[in-house]
């Protein structure tokens, strides 16, 4: 409980970021706040997907030990199923969870009220909006993750890949961490695709493997185009990496006998 | 849940309640659990006792009859009234209009629904409260100051009122003492000062509201006070708009000014001498000067909540705590001054006229 207040340890008067805001236009609002209440609803809903990913998909998180604990942070992992947010918050810390934002596509999770309320209430995720994207939003996500210390799960390829592979990385990643100290956590999530690819409305029992790699970090990127591709090229380089060494450890595992 | 008029046997939450009969005869438990009289049955939730008292329809009418003469107002004069304030004074209409039943029908429906509404109001007014000053991100300290909400609200719904007074007491000494025990040091009175204020204002003070619906005529005592803050409220606006004249508090409010303050005051005083003859016929406070005094009492108690919010919202530098209500902000917004004036009015009535003096204490607790 300590921790979660840290950045409040000397206390000024500050109100919420999302004050003047409508309700639902808080929900789809990048300055969204979680209070007491949301918090309650993010913690119910970390450890009920803690339970649901045990049992059905028999999550393994590989590289546990580079999973930040305090934000700001980044989680970047390849994208090929709609668990694939649920799956990469299970393993961080439950009292992170109201401090920790999937990015997710506006268009598919808050497009309807229903579908806000679940977006913003579970899973905390803030809108990405795929056709009206500007660098003014990413401008706003990376006030966010520095002013208000958060952690975004985030998918730089932009859309869920329809046969498993991975597709290249967007440069957004980039727009929100170079010239920062903010580390960025690869991740390479497998099993997803074959547990819930697009098309499919119901998960099937498929074991989930995470695997964290260490923390990067681009301080000394210049935030500037050349900078992004920089960031985007080394962290793609990174989940390959660990889609590489995934492979290599699923093909131990079918060999021996 | 069946009243006792219509005979029988009753049960209320899984507790066999007996054969009732009149009066307030505590009727014997079921093995060992409480019983609850028919008549604080009745008073919790059985609307159909709702206008026994004949001061409750006068007083709803009275409630109800600006919402019917406003539009008549607002259209015969919008040649003579500023366009803007028109349109501020056309919102808060539409505010009313959804308020003003709401109010009204949870008090006719029961004491039991005025404390769930006082315990939700309560809550959402901490959280607007909370969002402005940043407490909101200690969410330890909120959940102990939500926690002493719901138990005030609860003493008051158990009529126990020694557990509702050492509500307060314990609740801070709560609040105080398990903030420390989170070993922050830094920041510590600022977050305790806050935690304390709010429960203090939130908890204590609009609990008072959910104690006052204890009394055998809570709903003609309990709608004189909320009338007498709605119509402060308005007469305030429509006196301040129109004759303008010096400022109250120009560093917290800009907007208030002395005669509008002191004409709201004044229509309220009328209005509880008025009203109060009926209200409290055959007891000590029918006494038109006892009840000017009440009357008064919450006048200026609703003026101060009212510059009390204002400073908080000038000290946290937000225009508006909320958006729910369209013309008049959050909730906080609309009951600023009953958070100041409940404990008044409470305190006021039980010294002149006595305060559920014949209710059954401990309705559930009671063994």
């Amino acid at each position: 409980m300590g921790r979660d207040c840290a950045e409040m340890d000397d206390f000024d008067i500050r109100p919420a970021r999302d004050l003047g805001l409508y309700p639902w236009e808080r929900l789809s609002s990048v300055r969204r706040e979680s209070g007491p209440f949301l918090t309650v609803v993010h913690t119910a809903w970390a450890l009920a997907s803690r339970a649901y990913f045990s049992l059905w998909h028999r999550l393994r998180v590989v590289g546990q030990e580079y999973l930040p604990t305090e934000p700001p942070f980044v989680l970047c992992s390849n994208h090929s199923s709609h668990l694939d947010a649920l799956a990469l918050a299970v393993p961080l810390r439950v009292d992170l969870r109201a401090r920790v934002f999937a990015l997710a596509a506006g268009d598919v999770f808050f497009e309807s009220a229903f579908a806000t309320a679940f977006a913003a209430g579970f899973i905390n995720a803030l809108p990405v909006w795929r056709k009206k994207r500007t660098p003014k939003a990413l401008l706003q996500l990376r006030e966010k993750l520095l002013g208000n210390p958060c952690g975004f799960i985030l998918f730089p390829e932009g859309a869920r890949s329809r046969d498993g592979s991975m597709l290249p990385f967007k440069p957004g990643v980039g727009m929100l961490v170079a010239g920062t100290n903010v580390p960025v956590i690869p991740c390479h999530l497998s099993g997803s695709f074959a547990a819930m690819p697009a098309g499919v409305r119901l998960p099937r029992p498929a074991r989930i493997t995470i695997r964290v790699g260490p923390p990067v970090r681009f301080a000394n990127v210049h935030n500037d185009k050349s900078g992004w591709e920089q960031v985007v090229r080394t962290v793609e380089g990174r989940v390959r990496s660990l889609r590489e060494d995934q492979d290599r450890a699923l093909q131990r595992e079918h060999e021996q006998p | 849940m069946l009243p006792e008029r219509w005979g029988g046997r009753y049960h209320l939450a899984g507790w066999t309640l007996g054969e009732c009969t009149t009066g307030y005869r505590s009727l014997p438990s079921v093995s060992g659990t409480p019983a609850v009289t028919s008549d604080a049955r009745d008073r919790l939730i059985n609307p159909l006792v709702a206008f026994d008292n004949p001061a409750t329809p006068i007083l709803l009418a009275v409630a109800l009859a600006p919402l019917l003469i406003a539009p008549i107002v607002l259209r015969l004069g919008r040649r003579s009234i500023p366009p803007e304030t028109l349109k501020d004074a056309w919102l808060r209409y539409w505010g009313w209009v959804v308020l003003v039943p709401v109010m009204a029908a949870t008090v006719l429906l029961g004491a039991g629904w005025v404390m769930v509404g006082a315990a939700g109001v309560s809550i959402l007014c901490f959280r607007e409260y909370a969002r402005a000053t940043g407490l909101f991100r200690e969410k330890f300290i909120c959940y102990l100051v939500v926690l002493g909400v719901v138990i005030i609200h609860l003493a008051a719904l158990d009529n126990w009122y020694r557990l509702f007074v050492a509500s307060f007491p314990l609740g801070v000494a709560c609040i105080a003492g398990l903030s420390a025990a989170q070993d922050r040091p830094k920041g510590y009175i600022q977050r305790v000062a806050l935690a304390v204020v709010a429960f203090c204002l939130f908890g204590s003070g609009l609990g008072h509201i959910s104690f006052l619906a204890n009394d055998t005529d809570y709903r003609p005592r309990l709608a004189i006070v909320l009338i007498a803050v709605g119509f402060w409220d308005v007469t305030r606006y429509v006196i301040g708009k129109a004759i303008r004249g010096p400022r109250l508090a120009p560093m917290t409010n800009p907007d208030r000014t002395i005669y509008g303050s002191v004409g709201a005051g004044l229509v309220v005083i009328g209005f509880v001498v008025a009203a109060g003859g009926f209200v409290f016929a055959g007891t000590a406070l029918e006494d038109p000067a006892r009840l000017a005094v009440v009357g008064l009492l919450i006048a200026v108690a609703a003026q101060l909540g009212d510059l009390m919010l204002a400073a908080i919202k000038r000290d946290a530098g937000v225009e508006t705590l909320d958006l729910l209500i369209p013309g008049h902000g959050g909730l906080l917004d609309r009951f600023d001054s009953l958070i100041l004036v409940a404990p008044v009015a409470f305190h006021a009535i039980y010294f002149f006229a006595g305060q559920a003096v014949d209710a059954p204490a401990r309705v559930f607790t009671s063994g």
